[in-house]
């Protein structure tokens, strides 16, 4: 069924009775071509991008929840392209680049709003970064206005520009970047994978992989044996626990990050707004909440909720930041098991398994990525090869010292 | 969260900085092979239930923790001080003990008598009125 304008009249005039399920819930089948282990942002982009770019459909994306309950549900919903490694700029940019056409090919309202992302500095050597980083971006082909703190000033009146802690010195505007629905991006592409022969199967958690004379041959789940000649690992924080079912270490630590949303309220913040110094960063949704959050708690976990020294902090850094939402309500806080590498970057690559592969390690800054990476996990599992702007997203890349150290913080996993 | 610093007692998460899995307290040598110091700096076990990792006490004492948790509940189950930890197996690997060495939990006697403390009662306190809730 396409979703119209024109259907959505027509169904307003029939009493809402012709609007079928989004995507159906088949049984699995005993044998796939490839086998998707995790139906969150990125499992679910992979399965549509094989269907959609290499026409392999005869696919599961197994779920051990419901579609949407990972991840893919629990983030802040920002999108941009502002990186600046080699290795991570294209990569970004090419994610946002289908960002910015995934409404009109999915056929479903994702909620894309380009409402600009300015990133604020608070020293001159904050102001120097960010112009190389911006050059970067524009090098890349993307958007980037390094700002004074004048120009700032005009665009968010609101922020505490007396403030001599971390006095604002200026930003860099990166207005093609801004938020996006995620769950609508989960159920988009769950729809569109659906409709191209794709096999959702929820409530299915993989308890085993089966592999013989180092070749992979299927998986066990809750739902019976499934055998298949790929088998993809999209798992995020839960990375380890699967590939341990292959025998393999990762160089993976689950670390839990806290999100925060308040009560509706008239629209005030109208950008993405990102502090230099406390690692903050908020927006407003549609529906007048603030969506914001920080750092992770710093301590590997498993648990999907925090604990309040970095709820304090976060909040600290808010107010800092912009105390007019000082009197605003916190609904709601959760969190979700951020899968960390040593240099804050992800993998997508094959493993030391045949017919295994890996797309995992995107830290807290999975969800800008979702197109890109099924895009790029589809390319390589597809065609044996990377993509050539996922090409330096190696697993063995810390073994062999081409790390991607976006922060420059260091081989430390909870640091990026 | 509060963690059990051997030397300070329970004290909360706050003062304490993490730094990660017990991984790091088996240094390789610099000239061992790559899959030596893969292990040892990148991969790691990442468990889901009852492990070890190292806190450090920035905030009080200093020492370096090995803290005994729960990732999925977050329960803290115990703490042991790492300087502790890596003495013992030295003292065990000596089969034969030293009798030339002085044991090292014997306390030195003082040589002069210290005077006893006498500690006044603090005065009868007024009770704080209850304030409303």
């Amino acid at each position: 069924m396409r979703y119209s304008g024109l259907k959505v009249l027509a169904e307003g005039l029939r009493g809402n009775k012709g609007w079928g399920a989004a995507w159906r819930k088949p049984d699995p089948k005993p044998e796939y071509d490839v086998v998707i282990i995790g139906g969150g942002g990125h499992g679910l982009s992979t399965a549509y991008y094989l269907a959609k770019n290499h026409g392999i459909t005869n696919i599961a994306v197994l779920e051990k929840g419901y579609i949407g309950s990972g991840n893919i549900g629990r983030n802040t919903t920002i999108v941009r392209a502002n990186y600046y490694m080699p290795g991570n700029s294209e990569f970004y940019s090419h994610s946002l680049k289908l960002w910015e056409g995934l409404e009109s090919e999915l056929n479903y309202n994702v909620m894309h709003s380009q409402r600009g992302q300015l990133v604020l500095c608070h020293s001159d050597g904050q102001r120097d970064t960010l112009a190389r980083r911006g050059n970067a971006m524009i090098n890349q082909g993307d958007d980037a206005e390094l700002w004074t703190r004048e120009q700032v000033r005009e665009e968010v009146p609101y922020l505490d520009f007396e403030q001599t802690r971390f006095p604002i010195y200026g930003g860099l505007m990166h207005w093609r970047g801004g938020t996006a629905r995620h769950d609508a991006v989960a159920w988009g592409y769950a729809r569109g994978a659906d409709q191209r022969g794709v096999d959702l199967i929820e409530n299915c958690e993989v308890t085993g992989i089966d592999i013989v004379d180092g070749i992979v041959r299927g998986v066990q789940t809750t739902r019976g044996a499934i055998r298949a000649k790929k088998v993809a690992i999209v798992v995020a924080g839960r990375s380890s626990q699967v590939a341990a079912m292959a025998g393999m270490r990762l160089p993976i630590e689950s670390h839990v990050l806290q999100a925060f949303v308040t009560e509706g309220l008239k629209p005030v913040i109208d950008h993405v707004i990102s502090f230099g110094m406390g690692h903050f960063y908020i927006s407003q949704s549609d529906k007048g909440g603030l969506v914001f959050g920080g750092d992770i708690d710093f301590y590997a976990s498993y648990a999907s909720r925090g604990n309040l020294p970095m709820v304090e902090h976060v909040m600290e850094a808010g107010m800092t930041l912009m105390p007019m939402i000082g009197r605003a309500k916190v609904l709601r806080s959760w969190g979700g098991i951020m899968d960390m590498t040593p240099d804050g970057s992800p993998i997508i690559d094959k493993t030391p398994v045949q017919g295994l592969f890996l797309d995992a390690g995107w830290n807290y800054g999975g969800f800008k990525a979702v197109p890109a990476s099924g895009w790029c996990m589809a390319h390589l599992m597809a065609t044996g090869h990377s993509h050539e702007v996922a090409k330096r997203f190696r697993l063995d890349r810390f073994r062999t010292g081409h790390t991607l150290d976006e922060e420059g913080t260091g081989s430390q996993h909870n640091l990026h | 969260m509060k963690i059990p610093c051997p030397l300070c007692g329970p004290r909360d998460r706050r003062e304490f900085y993490y730094y990660g899995s017990p991984d790091y307290l088996s240094p390789v040598a610099a000239d061992a092979d790559l899959d030596a110091l893969d292990n040892q700096l990148f991969l790691r076990d990442n468990i889901a239930g009852q492990v070890q990792d190292l806190w450090y006490h920035e905030g009080g004492c200093a020492a370096w923790l090995k803290v005994t948790r729960n990732t999925i509940s977050h329960a803290v189950l115990g703490a042991e001080l790492v300087m502790g930890a890596q003495a013992a197996p030295k003292a065990a690997a000596n089969a034969a003990p030293n009798p030339a060495a002085k044991p090292v939990s014997a306390a030195a006697k003082p040589a002069v008598k210290p005077a006893p403390r006498t500690v006044a009662k603090p005065a009868a306190q007024p009770k704080t009125p209850k304030k409303d809730a």
